[in-house]
């Protein structure tokens, strides 16, 4: 299901054994893209609180990102220190932009903020999204 | 051979429609994807920031292909007592002082974690994307009076060139 929707980018969000998968599609390319993001991130963080599930965000379908969108990203990073929610982010090592971006995100998972892993691929990857 | 010359309205969503035109134009040249998307994000950071920094007006957008370098010129106006050119050249200061553009951007990133206007330290981050995402070197010529020219240049093999006719 469609869980936010703006200019080019939509989100989609489907409940996984482990709480809440998100997975970006289309172009994040808005102006203030934490106007709108960084409240629907609060509401996603406020919906697994208390389950003891996390949040799996899938990025390796993303067509495009731009700096305020990784901002945004980052702000969601923060809010969610010290939180019992888990979050993931799901990158395609093969995409340059996305390997840079999301291996310099690192820096927070070596923080402890945040786990950031490579999409698996080929036969068995049932779960990457189309 | 490959130029591009745009004099766009500094609105943002002119922003997307530049990027797709660069896209298109670099992928008709160079068979390389990666390529395309590299200077289609330099393009649209450079863009964003002319758009969100400078003032309201003509921003004049390049795109060439010349000497086994591909280059990006993004030129507009700023108002020259908004502190906003000084902000450019101390950014541009603090990336170059970095030996390894990675690392820029890691710190980059750090810096908006703890930022309290992270929006405005992400102008910030589109910089250091440019030249440790996009592979570029960086320049900025400013005037006094405000007028901006910022240059992100790469170099490109001439044998991903296309040929075709």
């Amino acid at each position: 299901m469609t869980a936010y929707s703006e200019g080019d980018l939509r989100i989609e969000s489907t409940p996984t054994e482990h709480g809440l998968q998100l997975t970006w599609l289309g172009r994040s390319n808005a102006r203030h893209p934490g106007k709108t993001l960084v409240p629907f991130f609060d509401r996603i963080a406020g919906q697994v609180k208390g389950t003891g599930g996390g949040i799996e965000m899938r990025f390796d379908s993303l067509e495009e990102i731009n700096s305020s969108t990784l901002t945004a990203v980052i702000q969601l990073i923060q809010r969610l220190k010290g939180s019992q929610s888990k979050l993931t982010l799901i990158y395609d090592p093969d995409v340059t932009w996305q390997r840079m971006s999301f291996e310099a995100l690192q820096v927070f998972a070596r923080q402890g903020l945040v786990k950031i892993q490579p999409a698996i691929k080929g036969p068995d990857a049932g779960a990457r999204p189309g | 051979m490959l130029k591009i010359e745009l004099t766009i309205s500094s609105d943002w969503p002119r922003i997307a429609t530049v990027r797709q035109a660069v896209v298109q134009c670099v992928s008709a040249v160079f068979q390389d994807p990666a390529l395309c998307h590299d200077l289609a994000m330099t393009s649209a950071e450079l863009l964003e920031n002319a758009v969100k920094y400078g003032v309201q007006g003509e921003v004049v957008f390049s795109l060439s292909y010349e000497r086994g370098a591909v280059e990006v010129r993004v030129a507009n106006s700023v108002n020259p007592t908004s502190g906003n050119l000084e902000a450019l050249k101390r950014r541009l200061d603090w990336i170059f002082a970095f030996g390894d553009p990675s690392e820029a951007y890691i710190a980059a990133m750090e810096q908006v974690a703890l930022a309290a206007n992270p929006e405005r330290a992400s102008s910030g981050l589109g910089l250091v994307r440019i030249i440790s995402e996009g592979g570029c070197s960086l320049e900025c010529d400013a005037t006094e009076r405000g007028r901006v020219v910022m240059s992100a240049k790469r170099p490109v093999q001439v044998a991903s060139a296309g040929r075709s006719s």
